[in-house]
């Protein structure tokens, strides 16, 4: 009997802290500076030759995304920007020198494209999870696990795909990624 | 590793461009073979494009604009919702799209014969040949492949997940990656995964680029059986899932070869 009650109160204790979110929230290096005035050419150029992006240069990415520059000097800055306008939620842990994962980059451009998703997005929210395998499905990223990190020339094959949305409500097929065509 | 194609493209193209850049630090205009090296003009500019000048030895990347005529080994990028277009001479028209990086390699007119040599390390680029003002060579190489445009239009494409991207809008396109060729129709949209076939197709150094690149990323789990999916998910990646498995797992067999192939071709094993 007592083994069974340890089941149920541990089964709750993951329900809650799934319902709650499981990563802790705050900011790892919040001071972490980038290039000033760098404008998006340079950015992207930048970007293309590292092996992995960074939350702070994804972070960057989004906002120039958004708004066609990133005037903001700080991490915690861009971060701030961002969850004001809905495009990271609170509950995430940020770091600025950490490699940008699959996920949170899906959950970032799913946002920022205001993509609409299907039943499971619809119920539940953008999570990580599901914003990738949307992603995944339109053509906008390349297959893989939310938890991996994603290589420059990755990131900016992203970013241009998302920002032909933004302008023209599609992904050509052209630049599709391989499983998706 | 340099052995294989795709490595030996991506090496070939990087060259490429360090050559640009070793040829502008000549001097603030690269100079070109009097007579022969003909200008480009930017006759339309949106959003934020940067071209690369070399200045007493500095290379910095400067603004481009409505009516600057570009020489050969000029590198261009544009940023986000940015379009910069191209006239080669009457000869024909380039329009570079957002987030794109290329280079003008060569453009001279040779005994009468356009010759027309472009790079695209990222990004889209819309190419538009007007066949009929007279003979032309128009050749636009990506990472892994290089296309020749034979009075036509259409977009090309190259992302690192992608792969190359072609839509054929009119005319007659070749695709050449090695040692193969294909001709594209007029209309046609290709790409890495289009572009897969058998033994023997042009495709088959692309699929192995795609399929090296995703080694880690692609789910290797896709289209099997429950049980072969544990399988697999019990095996250590790196013996490319070969040896032990027992049992009827056909499927899994020809996944694995293709997967050893792509790792052979890529020189990262044996």
């Amino acid at each position: 009997m007592s083994n069974i009650k340890y089941a149920a109160t541990v089964t709750v204790a993951l329900i809650a802290a799934g319902l709650a979110g499981c990563e802790t929230p705050g900011i790892t290096n919040p001071q972490a500076k980038l290039a000033a005035g760098e404008e998006s050419p340079g950015f992207i150029d930048r970007v293309s030759s590292q092996n992995t992006v960074s939350e702070n240069d994804a972070m960057r990415g989004a906002l120039m995304l958004l708004d066609g520059k990133d005037t903001d000097r700080v991490f915690r800055q861009r971060v701030e920007v961002l969850k004001s306008r809905g495009i990271v939620p609170n509950r995430w842990r940020f770091t600025a020198d950490k490699p940008i994962t699959r996920g949170k980059l899906a959950y970032m451009i799913y946002q920022v494209c205001k993509v609409p998703g299907g039943v499971i997005l619809a119920l539940t929210g953008p999570t990580q999870r599901y914003c990738l395998r949307e992603l995944q499905y339109r053509g906008f990223i390349a297959s893989g696990a939310w938890y991996t990190p994603v290589s420059g020339m990755e990131f900016i094959a992203v970013l241009n795909r998302a920002d032909t949305y933004l302008q023209t409500g599609e992904v050509p097929a052209i630049m599709k990624t391989a499983w998706s065509r | 590793m340099l052995r294989s194609k795709p490595y030996r493209c991506v090496l070939s193209t990087a060259l490429a461009i360090a050559a640009a850049c070793a040829y502008a630090a000549a001097g603030d205009t690269p100079v070109a073979p009097a007579g022969e090296s003909m200008r480009v003009e930017v006759v339309s500019v949106t959003g934020m494009a940067q071209k690369l000048v070399v200045s007493d030895g500095q290379k910095t990347w400067k603004p481009v604009r409505i009516g600057d005529k570009l020489g050969e080994q000029t590198v261009i990028r544009t940023g986000f919702r940015s379009r910069v277009v191209l006239k080669f001479a009457d000869r024909g028209e380039v329009v570079v799209r957002n987030a794109t990086k290329m280079g003008i390699g060569e453009f001279r007119n040779p005994g009468g014969k356009i010759r027309a040599r472009l790079g695209l390390k990222y990004g889209v680029v819309r190419a538009s040949v007007d066949s009929s003002r007279g003979p032309q060579d128009w050749k636009i190489k990506t990472p892994v492949s290089t296309l020749s445009i034979r009075g036509t239009s259409g977009e090309i494409g190259y992302g690192s997940d992608s792969g190359m991207g072609l839509h054929s809008t009119s005319g007659k396109w070749n695709i050449a990656s090695g040692v193969r060729q294909r001709n594209i129709r007029p209309t046609e949209v290709i790409g890495t995964r289009s572009l897969s076939g058998g033994a023997g197709t042009l495709a088959q150094p692309i699929e192995v680029a795609r399929l090296q690149r995703e080694l880690t990323s692609v789910p290797l789990a896709q289209g099997l059986s429950r049980s072969e999916k544990k399988i697999l998910k019990n095996q250590d990646s790196s013996n490319t899932l070969l040896g032990p498995v027992t049992g009827n797992l056909d499927r899994l067999r020809r996944r694995n070869a293709v997967i050893r192939l792509a790792t052979i071709g890529a020189g990262m094993k044996d």
